[in-house]
């Protein structure tokens, strides 16, 4: 869903209910193809990107760090993510991965300039 | 002149006898270690009469490998072990001439049944131009049959017409093998679905989905380094459950290098030599614990501080968020790791041991007790 300034990703539906994997070589719905397909060329078009986290089987730490994480590490800041990038998580495991990547963003470090 | 031509005659023949010696010096080593691996097939699998030719006038005997009674990874470890080295090395050195005689088998546990599955479907997968064959399954114990016929040891040996042992109430049931080296989210849910068509609908489906992928990417990512590319970098998962108990054991397995020698390579290794100390780093139960221990303030003293959090969040993770008791048993190497955990009681504890025989590979099991929706919870 596209408004003028926020895009919705649901990732059950816009990408894939089973994702897992840190890279491309581990699959085909890795955090790294959802990070390059989806997830970084929506925070360079639109002013928000919400990314619900509800109704997939589940999500590795290798996904959730790699795709949210990897922004820090592939030079976002995390000042920016935390004003542009809303986390929705609604069942119990939704709140428990929105917890996570919160943790993942904090936790990753930021590319020497 | 002829000095010369002498000298040159000198020269080659005594470098054509130099060749002789190192072809003969080789020959010799080659076969002082077939007597070697001969010497050790003779103890692991002597000859035994055929059990096909037994009545018949031609009688044929071929190397046959016994079982311990009992294979399981808790209690009769060194044993289960053996046979399964026993059966990788009959299957080198002896190519495909040689049995397993299955009717000396009373009890087998899940694990023990993965591990058995693994290694004849790691061995079909080399050999594909050659069978295995299930030649008295009718023989076996029927428990140990069944059990092995629901995960799908008869699959990989392609016997078809195995007879169905009785299900006594109150047995464990097995969920068939699934195995692959990519695109682990399909299988992990394919194997939730088994669990579920068994009995109740699992309590926390997410988190022990997020256990099985992390399991199962860690093979793609840091189990096979085998040089000459021997090894594929292949899992197998399973699962058995107990309705009568609300029990269920999840499991996977690889044959990889083992989580206690990739911890180097993750970078983690200089932090560990400064936790631990230096001699610590040579025992693979205290490697094995601190690759499940380790807090996030000393994993950013690590090269590549993103990396690690699977075992911890997700593997260990879904027993210590489970609000169950339950316990994850690890064996990598030479060491043993369990975390057992009781959320009624908060007891929680943690174990580590050195083992004398190592485990070429990584498995991981999972056992959950209450790990299903109850009807009286799903009104």
């Amino acid at each position: 869903m596209v408004t003028n300034r926020t895009k919705t990703i649901d990732i059950a539906k816009d990408f894939s209910s089973v994702p897992a994997g840190r890279h491309l070589s581990d699959g085909d719905y890795s955090g790294e193809f959802f990070r390059e397909s989806l997830l970084r060329p929506a925070l360079k078009e639109f002013e928000k990107v919400e990314v619900i986290l509800d109704d997939t089987a589940g999500f590795g730490s290798s996904f959730l760090e790699e795709a949210f994480g990897g922004l820090v590490r592939e030079g976002l800041s995390k000042d920016f993510l935390r004003s542009h990038l809303v986390l929705t998580g609604v069942s119990p495991a939704g709140k428990r991965y929105k917890a996570r990547i919160q943790h993942y963003i904090s936790d990753a470090e930021e590319p020497d300039l | 002149m002829a000095k010369d031509a002498a000298w040159k005659r000198r020269t080659a023949s005594s470098s054509r006898e130099r060749s002789r010696i190192r072809r003969l010096r080789i020959t010799y080593r080659k076969r002082q270690a077939w007597l070697v691996q001969m010497g050790h097939i003779r103890i692991i699998a002597p000859r035994k009469l055929h059990p096909l030719t037994e009545h018949s006038n031609k009688r044929r005997y071929v190397r046959t490998i016994t079982p311990p009674p009992v294979l399981d990874l808790e209690e009769n470890y060194e044993s289960t072990i053996s046979l399964l080295k026993s059966i990788r090395f009959a299957t080198r050195t002896l190519n495909a001439k040689f049995m397993i005689d299955l009717k000396a088998l009373r009890e087998i546990s899940p694990a023990a049944a993965l591990l058995m599955v693994a290694e004849c479907d790691r061995w079909r997968e080399k050999t594909r131009h050659k069978w295995l064959r299930a030649v008295d399954a009718n023989e076996w114990v029927p428990s140990v049959r069944r059990r092995l016929k629901e995960m799908g040891f008869f699959e990989v040996l392609r016997t078809r017409n195995v007879p169905d042992g009785d299900i006594v109430p109150g047995e464990d049931r097995y969920v068939p093998f699934l195995t692959g080296s990519r695109n682990v989210g399909p299988p992990a849910v394919a194997l939730q679905k088994s669990i579920e068509d068994l009995g109740p609908a699992l309590v926390d489906g997410p988190a022990l989905y997020d256990g099985l992928v992390e399991a199962m990417t860690n093979v793609k990512q840091h189990a096979y380094r085998a040089p000459d590319g021997s090894d594929t970098q292949r899992w197998w998962i399973s699962a058995s459950v107990n309705t009568s108990q609300n029990r269920m054991t999840v499991l996977v397995v690889d044959h990889g290098v083992g989580i206690a020698r990739t911890i180097a390579r993750d970078g983690k290794w200089e932090l560990l030599r400064r936790a631990l100390g230096p001699i610590v780093l040579k025992d693979d139960a205290k490697l094995l614990a601190a690759a499940f221990s380790l807090d996030s303030a000393n994993r950013s003293q690590t090269r590549e501080i993103h990396r690690g959090k699977g075992l911890r969040e997700n593997i260990k993770g879904y027993v210590s968020t489970h609000e169950s008791k339950g316990h994850l048993h690890v064996i990598a190497n030479r060491g043993r790791y369990r975390f057992q955990r009781d959320s009624r009681t908060d007891f929680e504890s943690e174990v580590s041991s050195q083992l004398a025989t190592e485990f070429n590979g990584t498995f991981i099991e999972w056992v959950i007790e209450d790990y299903g929706h109850q009807p009286n919870q799903d009104n």
